[in-house]
């Protein structure tokens, strides 16, 4: 990593010290709130009720209530015909939704992309300014006439329309196209005067090759997925086709809204396996992030 | 991090999930409603045939042929109790009923039901489904519902609500059914109904039909600290507005407390213009009647306490709020449903374990209350569906039923024999201790009983009751009262214009 | 990357296979964006011009749209999307510069710092928003009791409508005149979590932009007697550039889709207060049920934003430094 050594001597001193306390800071406040989620899940019905801020020792004498969780999970419901607790229902829906979506925008965005990289065909800019002009359509334009859609294809409640929307990533295509455009040449030129066709170049080298940026694809939109809970709460109707935002949500204003205690502990089955997985993965999505930051 | 191999191994495992399980998704098993529903959704929105409900209206030779009965085609809903009397249950039929009540009630309700397809003789399944947390979420689900033309079999709704759903020609008249000699309620058991009950779902906007049957009753009541009432001095809880203010302000002064907590529901607002001889909707149905000095009390009221600062706001995003900060001992008084009972009986029991108790609000001279806890509208599905429905709501209303789900739940019963029982189970269970008295008094309350507004579109305009009258009210103390209800009032009524039956 | 032809007939049939395989390849993505993109602007606009009920009921042309215009609910939504957009952006992306610059500092534990601001940006935004949401309750919240450690009165942070400036000033007992209040406490509270969550995200970016300015400018700067701030403001900031262009613009197009968190802590509340264009679009399809209403505002506000947005580039285009 660069470091511009001109700026400020590695010595201690007051300005570093001041750099560092800033940085805590706000460090602090990126986790705090994280902490306050699991110390309320924590908590009896009666220390929320109270507001007790630190009803364990060595200020009170409860103990940290682990069963809040399983009892959580028994609140949220059961799904009566498959007889599980809807909490895994949800689980379940998220997981498809979320894995529907990434194998397919990673799998549109490296077609799409090795087209724009490597093919030549009639309409090409076009077609790619095609691509580059659904970024200004947002959202909001398209819910009303998507959410009819849903009605007219039969799609209410079902995993079609949880899915379908969301199966390109423009943002993958760009992303993908870089990459694939900073391959070297000799690589195709060697593989075309082999004999192989692009659908073997495209398997045996270039996807091996971008397994990084498909990472970064994958993970992207991996997280981006599991935010989405509006298009979720409209094209969804029966308690065991929520996701976990929707369910969430819908536990909010349910028994969670007087529970405190297990409205967080839901929330922390929903942050703390992501945290979780981010942890491990944490070099994917910087380096990712940071490529597509940068012009050129 | 993941070598090439392992990752394309991932990917192809994903892709076969992903294409089995949508191909498999339509196929999962939760009980959908037969898409039967969807030319009814497609049709223009006029109502279907205006039924007056009498016998001599039918032109179909039914009822005096008893054995075949099969073949002939009753009309879709049927319009005459003898329509309803030829139905029979070629096949098993499912009923899907919708209610927004938590989990536990949940459980109990559906024991009920289980009870139900047990012992009943026409091979009918209910299941009951949380669909919402709130009846406004349950209102959305079904509004979506019937835009993709799959409602539910029955639900909770709102006498407005019901009549929204009826403009889209979604619910059915339950009049043929009620009036059905072989499956509807005789004249006794009519009239073992509280009567206020029956009346309120009756529809003004569509000459009289009933839209709705009610399973439970509740009404907005005044939760209050009564161990903190006796400590500022007054031995009762009060009665009119003034004493009121007076004494929650007097709470207010201890530093951290409250005197009242303010929810941001339209309700509350109802109840207080009840309270002083308002309405919420003009007695002719045509137009919104808040504006009136009722209104401009209720709103100067609110104000007062805040600019006072002497009422606490439950945050939006803190739905029952009021019930945490009431059982802490932070919060005097609170307006809620008597529905609330058991849950205000564990939070107190959980956390400031004080003593509590439930009156009436405050009034300026005759007293009001209102009266809500929605009934259940059957959807337009098919007629064994539908007297399946019927059928099932019948159930609910039977005395053993009904006194189960009262005593669980602090809902009312829906009928008068029941009543000694619920309120006996109430004083036996020693956690209720005073309050079991109070829920008794509920029942002398019925007869001051009123009801928001039964017309359809009446939900934008509660969303609007909060966001332009009552949200303003307790941020701005300097805000001109009279203006805001002028303007809301104006809204209100093209909202009105806008949902009435064409 | 054109192929080098030659015109036989089997080079031809290649050509073909090739093009062919080409349009194969971008079917997927153009066929879903077809059909989930495009196709609905058309029917949006169907939609917008009919009385919606399940099926367009009736014809009634631009009579949604001038129900817009002349609805000052809609002007309302758009000022607050405005608000809302004007204050994060600086806000975010300020901070998220100042604290990429500090991590730039060889400081120790930059991976773990990088980290933990991150966390906020990848969890799922209802979670989160319902933690911030009690946060910042009233009377329950422990922001307030922090406050109160140091003196400084609770505030009501999602529930206010009074202006920032008017409650800050008014502690000192100045008030200030009708409409020079500041954006609403509400919303700033809204910003607040936005920046809780984004700043993470633009600090990665940052940092990826700040490592590509080459050492050798700084070392020249230093040789020449530069001080810090000369040499950020002179080096740092112009070469960075291109990277806040793009943060900006992908900023600033975020918080015009922002809902997720308006939507459960606030639900457009209190009153109109935080009500953007986005959650007032919801509204009338969910509360009100007017499907064309809601789709001709949908149309309104796009095209003010799509104007918006080319101004943007036109102004900040020219302002950006390639080497």
């Amino acid at each position: 990593m660069n470091n511009p050594r001109a700026q400020l001597p590695a010595r201690l001193d007051v300005g570093r010290i001041l750099i560092y306390a800033v940085l805590i800071l706000g460090a602090l406040i990126s986790v705090i709130p994280f902490l306050y989620m699991l110390l309320t899940s924590l908590k009896t019905y009666g220390s929320v009720v109270v507001d007790n801020f630190w009803p364990w020792p060595p200020f009170g004498t409860e103990a940290f209530q682990w069963s809040n969780y399983p009892l959580a999970i028994e609140t949220i419901g059961m799904d009566k015909n498959w007889h599980i607790p809807l909490f895994f229902r949800y689980l379940m829906n998220s997981v498809i939704m979320s894995g529907v979506i990434v194998v397919g925008t990673v799998v549109t965005s490296i077609l799409a992309a090795y087209t724009f990289a490597y093919i030549d065909i009639p309409g090409k800019n076009f077609f790619f300014i095609l691509v580059l002009a659904t970024l200004m359509i947002p959202n909001d334009l398209t819910l009303v006439p998507k959410v009819v859609m849903v009605y007219n294809f039969k799609w209410y409640n079902t995993y079609q329309a949880l899915t379908l929307p969301f199966l390109v990533s423009v943002f993958g295509i760009f992303l993908m196209r870089q990459f694939f455009m900073q391959i070297p040449r000799d690589l195709y030129d060697a593989a075309r005067i082999d004999g192989a066709s692009h659908l073997r170049y495209l398997a045996s080298v270039v996807v091996p090759i971008s397994q990084p940026a498909v990472m970064t694809v994958a993970l992207l939109n991996f997280i981006w997925s599991l935010d989405n809970f509006r298009w979720p709460l409209l094209v969804t109707r029966d308690e065991n086709m929520r996701v976990l935002a929707v369910g969430l949500q819908q536990f909010w204003v349910g028994d969670g809204s007087t529970q405190t205690q297990l409205l967080m502990a839901f929330a922390s089955m929903i942050v703390v396996p992501v945290l979780i997985f981010y942890f491990f993965t944490q070099k994917n999505f910087t380096e990712g992030i940071a490529k597509t930051g940068i012009k050129g | 991090m993941l070598s090439k191999k392992p990752l394309a191994k991932l990917i192809a495992v994903l892709v076969l999930f992903a294409v089995v399980l949508s191909a498999c998704a339509p196929a999962t098993p939760p009980p959908t409603q037969a898409p039967t529903t969807a030319p009814a959704a497609e049709e223009p929105a006029k109502p279907t045939a205006t039924t007056a409900p009498t016998a001599t209206s039918a032109p179909k030779p039914t009822a005096t042929t008893a054995p075949t009965a099969t073949a002939k085609p009753v009309s879709n809903p049927p319009t005459t109790a003898e329509e309803v009397d030829s139905i029979t249950f070629s096949k098993k039929t499912l009923v899907i009923y919708w209610h927004n009540r938590p989990q536990k009630d949940q459980d109990m309700l559906q024991s009920m039901l289980d009870e139900f397809n047990k012992t009943n003789p026409y091979g009918i399944t209910a299941t009951a489904e949380i669909a919402g947390a709130s009846y406004n979420d349950v209102y959305n689900k079904i509004n979506a519902s019937i835009q993709a033309g799959v409602p539910p079999s029955m639900a909770v709704a709102y006498q407005n609500q019901a009549a929204l759903y009826r403009t889209q020609d979604a619910v059915i008249d339950l009049t043929p059914f009620i009036k059905s000699k072989k499956y509807g309620l005789s004249e006794e058991d009519l009239k073992d109904y509280f009567p206020t009950f029956l009346a309120s779902d009756a529809n003004p906007q569509f000459k009289g039909e009933t839209l709705g049957f009610p399973t439970q009753r509740s009404m907005e009541v005044m939760y209050y600290n009564a161990d903190w009432l006796k400590q500022l001095g007054y031995d009762a809880p009060p009665t009119d507005w003034k004493t009121f203010e007076e004494i929650a302000c007097k709470a207010a002064q201890t530093s951290g407390k409250a005197g009242w907590a303010f929810k941001h529901d339209a309700s509350n607002f109802a109840s207080q213009i009840f309270s002083r001889g308002g309405r919420i909707l003009a007695e002719d149905g045509a137009s919104y009647a808040f504006n009136s000095q009722a209104g401009v009390d209720t709103l100067t009221f609110i104000q007062s306490m805040f600019a006072n600062k002497c009422a606490v706001e439950v945050p939006v995003s803190e739905r029952n709020g009021e019930q945490n900060r009431f059982a802490k001992g932070d919060v005097l008084f609170t307006f809620g449903s008597s529905s609330g009972l058991p849950f205000y009986q564990a939070a107190v029991a959980a956390g400031g374990k004080f003593k509590w108790d439930i009156a009436m609000l405050p009034n300026t001279g005759k007293p009001a209350v209102n009266l809500y806890g929605a009934s259940v509208s059957v959807f337009k599905t098919t007629p064994e569906q539908e007297l399946a429905s019927w059928l099932v709501i019948k159930f609910l209303g039977e005395k053993a039923q009904t006194v189960k789900w009262a005593s669980a739940t602090g809902y009312m019963p829906v009928r008068q024999s029941a009543k000694d029982e619920v309120i006996a189970n109430f004083k036996k269970d020693a956690k209720w201790g005073p309050v079991a008295d109070s829920y008794a008094k509920l029942f002398d309350w019925t007869q001051y009983a009123m009801v928001e507004s039964p017309v359809a579109g009446y939900d934008p305009v509660r969303a609007l009751i909060d966001t332009d009258l009552m949200s303003k009210v307790v941020t701005d103390p300097k805000a001109d009262v009279k203006a805001l209800l002028e303007a809301a009032a104006k809204k209100a009524d093209a909202i009105l214009k806008e949902n009435a039956p064409k | 990357m054109q192929q080098k032809t030659n015109s036989t007939p089997q080079s031809n049939k290649k050509r073909l296979g090739d093009i062919l395989l080409g349009y194969a390849f971008l079917a997927p993505a153009l066929v879903l964006l077809v059909v989930f993109e495009f196709y609905p602007l058309f029917l949006g606009l169907y939609i917008s011009m009919c009385n919606w009920r399940t099926s367009c009921r009736a014809f009634i042309g631009a009579e949604n749209y001038i129900r817009a215009f002349t609805d000052p609910e809609m002007w309302h939504s758009l000022l607050v999307t405005a608000t809302y957009s004007l204050v994060s952006v600086p806000v975010q992306l300020g901070l998220g510069l100042v604290v990429a610059y500090l991590l730039f500092q060889k400081i120790k534990g930059m991976e773990w710092f990088r980290m933990m601001f991150f966390m906020p940006y990848i969890t799922t935004t209802v979670a989160t928003a319902a933690i911030w949401a009690y946060l910042f309750s009233p009377d329950k919240g422990p922001i307030n009791k922090l406050l109160g450690v140091f003196g400084i009165p609770g505030q009501r942070w999602l529930g206010e409508t009074r202006g920032i400036f008017d409650l800050m000033l008014s502690g000192l007992g100045i008030s200030l005149p009708e409409g020079l209040g500041g954006p609403n406490l509400a919303l700033v509270s809204l910003i607040i979590y936005t920046t809780w969550v984004f700043v993470g995200y633009d600090v990665v970016i940052f940092l990826a932009g700040l490592v590509n300015i080459p050492k050798e400018l700084y070392d020249a700067a230093k040789v020449d007697g530069a001080n810090g701030w000369n040499i950020f403001r002179h080096i740092t900031l112009p070469l960075l550039s291109p990277t806040t262009f793009f943060l900006t613009l992908i900023t600033v197009i975020g918080t015009f889709k922002a809902f997720n968190h308006i939507y459960v802590m606030t639900q457009g509340g209190p009153g109109n207060a935080t009500t953007t264009a986005s959650i007032f679009i919801f509204q009338q399809l969910v509360t009100y049920n007017r499907y064309g209403y809601s789709a001709a505002i949908s149309f309104i506000v796009f095209i003010i934003i799509l104007l918006l947005t080319i101004l943007q580039n036109k102004v900040a285009g020219e302002r950006v430094v390639y080497e």
